[in-house]
């Protein structure tokens, strides 16, 4: 536990509080914001990481309801359609993505080109847990809930979907977590035109300034660290026994 | 007379109409037909699978009907979906919301309803009080009028103070007043109940549903919940519909008892009726041990079972109508001789059995004593116990004798010898082999019946013309749909699933009902032709009395 866990953390503290000297420094620290680029690279990872998670959501529930649907769920095709991608190599993945995009000469829009990478590459990670929360669901409950006058709307709104937040918040962190950090989708499919957090990281390390390299590391594991911290305090706030 | 005829439809509640679902090819419920009264206590009792909870699921609205029609008030509600349906349920396994507390639980259906009302504002003022400075925030709703200065009818959502008095008078009469804020996890299995009870009963509707709901609770709180369900249905006068597998229960707790087994209605009526008076051998068995023997009806009031005639109170019966007759343990009545018995009873000698104690158990109010009378074995239950090996008398009173009609068991058909290898059945000229009916006899080579001489024994005997009884059970005839193909013809009277087969009654045109087992549902009026099996029949000759 020590040498694996806690040592790394100890270890990436101590170089962002250090500089190639191996003296203590906060300019590591400071340049995160101070630095236009590093700055800009952070902004731009936790955007894309938010925005990529909301779409993944918005696309993820509905297919996990639907997969969960008592019509639906005894085939079990439907489900593994939804997992063979993630049979198929990631980065493999990646570069037939940017040829797809190619073709509809969508590339030329880097933004958009490393969004949609994130929400193909991540979407599984949202499905899955929404679609067990569902499935482990009590069907009484929503019996109850139209026997007690509830539409299918209002049972969905104020019991399905209140009982699935904590297959939601996994979901949540689940995507959030990766595509923060994530720098190979966007090196690929923007070319290196839209640079995250993880492209600045690698290419840090890959330049021998560990020292920096491990401040913007420190900064995703806070991040990181923050989205699980609020997915736990979700689900305790909430009481939920599932 | 018209009059009292609408009074008597005023008092119906609820009708089910011919009501059946099908699953597939199995029939769930097959043509269930009840009416319960406004303000009724009916529980629907069976063994698992028997259809009980499937009839309260189509009344509820979570299982449509196949065929049929649910009435409620008159009017047809089968088509509707649960949540329009005047019905609350309380679930087996409570169902509660585990996301809600208890409070928010009991008033998940209030915030839903729209209650008629005006079109009102609310005001709130805020009242700073005098004497100690508090301030406190007093709300109050004032009627919103239209141009004519009249008030506005709309339909509106219960306000929240309604909807909290509403609350705190349901969880009074659960009896824990005090759980509004308490998280249904934190509630055992018990007080979960009482909630969903609470749950259910605050909307006030028509009719409350109960589907097994004391079935996770241990013995003691479910006699103690037995209880507080009967006063709650006596407080609140809403019609009970209950479903349980538990005798007991449902003999506590009832007005009327529906006894179910394989998607029918074996039994309706009171649980003294349905105690006393079983209609038939599963009723009697479900309900309580019984000892059901196989008797013979003498004749009106006279029953001869164990050896001995009884005098019982059934008539109506044919004579010599074969029977069942039921009796409860605990109606037998042991003594040994020297006894005194009370001297209401009869003298000794009528309506008693001599018998030997074959096992004896005490079990805590009552001894259970096995008594052997004349090869029929007898459960008794009584506050005296005896000793295995003691020779006791049983008594039973005329009343505690009930008899049944015997259930078929096989098809016993009346037929005539018409050849040396056939008789006439139903009309139909049947080929069997008559060998088994008389001793040492054989077919020679031209197919006569012939002796182990070899002599044909055909007029000797005079057996052209006897009479014979054929025994058949349902299983060996087959059913063509094609008439012309059976050996006898008829038409199908009612055709029911017995879980692994459909069995059909038909009736032969020549009057003879067959039980008949198959694997295909056939329609009623459906015609068909019967094939009997020779090889699975079993002969028996008449006796005819010897006129010399």
């Amino acid at each position: 536990m020590v040498i694996f866990v806690l040592m790394p953390i100890l270890l990436i503290i101590f170089y962002a509080f250090t500089n190639a000297d191996g003296n203590f420094t906060l300019e590591n620290v400071t340049g995160l914001f101070t630095e236009q680029y590093r700055r800009s690279a952070i902004l731009r990872s936790v955007g894309m990481g938010i925005s990529a998670t909301a779409i993944c959501l918005l696309i993820g529930y509905p297919v996990a309801y639907i997969l969960s649907n008592r019509k639906y769920n005894k085939i079990s095709v439907l489900i593994i359609l939804f997992l063979v991608p993630m049979w198929v190599h990631f980065l493999l993945r990646t570069i037939a993505t940017r040829e797809l995009l190619q073709n509809f000469g969508l590339l030329e829009f880097s933004y958009f080109a490393v969004l949609f990478g994130l929400v193909y590459n991540f979407l599984p990670f949202m499905i899955f847990p929404i679609y067990s929360s569902l499935m482990r669901m009590d069907y009484s409950l929503q019996e109850a809930s139209s026997d007690l006058g509830a539409t299918n709307m209002q049972t969905f709104t104020r019991v399905i979907v209140p009982m699935s937040v904590p297959g939601i918040m996994a979901g949540t962190v689940m995507v959030l977590t990766p595509a923060i950090s994530t720098f190979v989708i966007s090196d690929i499919l923007s070319s290196g035109r839209v640079r995250l957090l993880g492209d600045l990281i690698f290419n840090y390390f890959e330049g021998r300034q560990h020292n920096v390299g491990a401040a913007l590391s420190l900064v995703l594991f806070m991040l990181v660290f923050v989205s699980l911290l609020l997915s736990k305090e979700e689900k305790t706030g909430r009481g939920a026994s599932i | 007379m018209e009059n009292n005829k609408d009074n008597l439809k005023k008092e119906i509640l609820i009708e089910f109409k011919g009501v059946t679902k099908q699953y597939g090819t199995s029939l769930a419920v097959e043509d269930f037909s009840l009416q319960v009264k406004r303000g009724e206590f009916v529980t629907l009792l069976g063994p698992s699978g028997c259809g009980k909870t499937t009839t309260l699921r189509m009344l509820a609205g979570f299982e449509n009907i196949t065929s049929g029609e649910i009435l409620l008030n008159g009017e047809d509600i089968s088509k509707l979906p649960p949540n329009k349906r005047p019905l609350n349920t309380v679930f087996q396994k409570y169902a509660l919301f585990p996301h809600m507390n208890v409070e928010n639980n009991i008033a998940f259906g209030l915030k839903l309803k729209r209650v008629e009302g005006i079109k009102e504002k609310k005001k709130v003022e805020v009242v700073v009080c005098e004497s100690t400075g508090a301030k406190q925030k007093v709300i109050s709703y004032e009627p919103v009028l239209d141009a004519n200065g009249n008030t506005i009818p709309v339909m509106r959502k219960l306000r929240k103070e309604e909807i909290d008095e509403k609350v705190q008078k349901a969880l009074k009469l659960v009896d824990l007043p005090d759980f509004a804020k308490r998280h249904i996890e934190s509630l055992s299995g018990g007080q979960q109940q009482r909630i969903a009870i609470a749950r259910a009963i605050v909307n006030e509707p028509a009719v409350l549903l109960l589907d097994e709901p004391l079935g996770a609770l241990d013995l003691k709180l479910r006699q103690e919940m037995q209880l507080e369900l009967r006063q709650m249905h006596k407080e609140l006068g809403i019609t009970f519909i209950y479903v349980t597998h538990d005798q007991e229960e449902a003999l506590t707790m009832s007005d009327r008892i529906v006894v179910m087994n394989m998607g029918k209605i074996l039994q309706v009526g009171t649980p003294k009726q349905i105690y006393d008076e079983p209609e038939n051998g599963f009723v009697a068995n479900f309900i309580g041990e019984s000892n059901i023997i196989s008797g013979v009806m003498e004749a009106d009031y006279k029953v001869t079972f164990a050896g001995k005639t009884f005098t019982c109170i059934d008539y109506g019966f044919d004579k010599n109508e074969r029977v069942d007759v039921v009796i409860r343990p605990e109606d037998i009545e042991l003594f040994v001789n020297g006894d005194s018995r009370p001297a209401k009873d009869k003298p000794a000698g009528d309506n008693t059995l001599q018998g030997l104690v074959v096992s004896s158990l005490f079990k805590g109010v009552h001894y259970e004593m096995e008594v052997e009378a004349n090869g029929v074995g007898f459960l008794v239950q009584s506050t005296t116990g005896y000793s295995v090996g003691e020779n006791v008398n049983l008594y039973i009173k005329p009343d505690y004798i009930h008899i049944m009609e015997k259930e078929k068991e096989a098809n016993v058909i009346k037929g005539k010898i018409i050849d040396d290898d056939a008789i006439l059945l139903q009309g139909a000229k049947i080929k069997v082999d008559l060998t088994a009916l008389i001793e040492n006899s054989a077919y020679d080579d031209s197919g006569y019946l012939v002796n182990a001489a070899g002599e044909r024994i055909a007029n000797e005997l005079d057996l052209y013309g006897k009479n014979v009884e054929v025994t058949m059970a349902f299983g060996d005839i087959e059913l063509k749909d094609n008439e012309s193909e059976g050996d006898i013809k008829g038409t199908v009277i009612t055709s029911f699933y017995k879980g692994t087969h459909y069995q059909a009654r038909v009736k032969a045109d020549k009057g003879y009902e067959f039980f008949v087992s198959t694997n295909y549902s056939y329609d009623d009026g459906d015609r068909v032709g019967l094939v009997l099996v020779p090889s699975k029949m079993v002969l028996k000759l008449e006796e005819v009395e010897k006129v010399d």
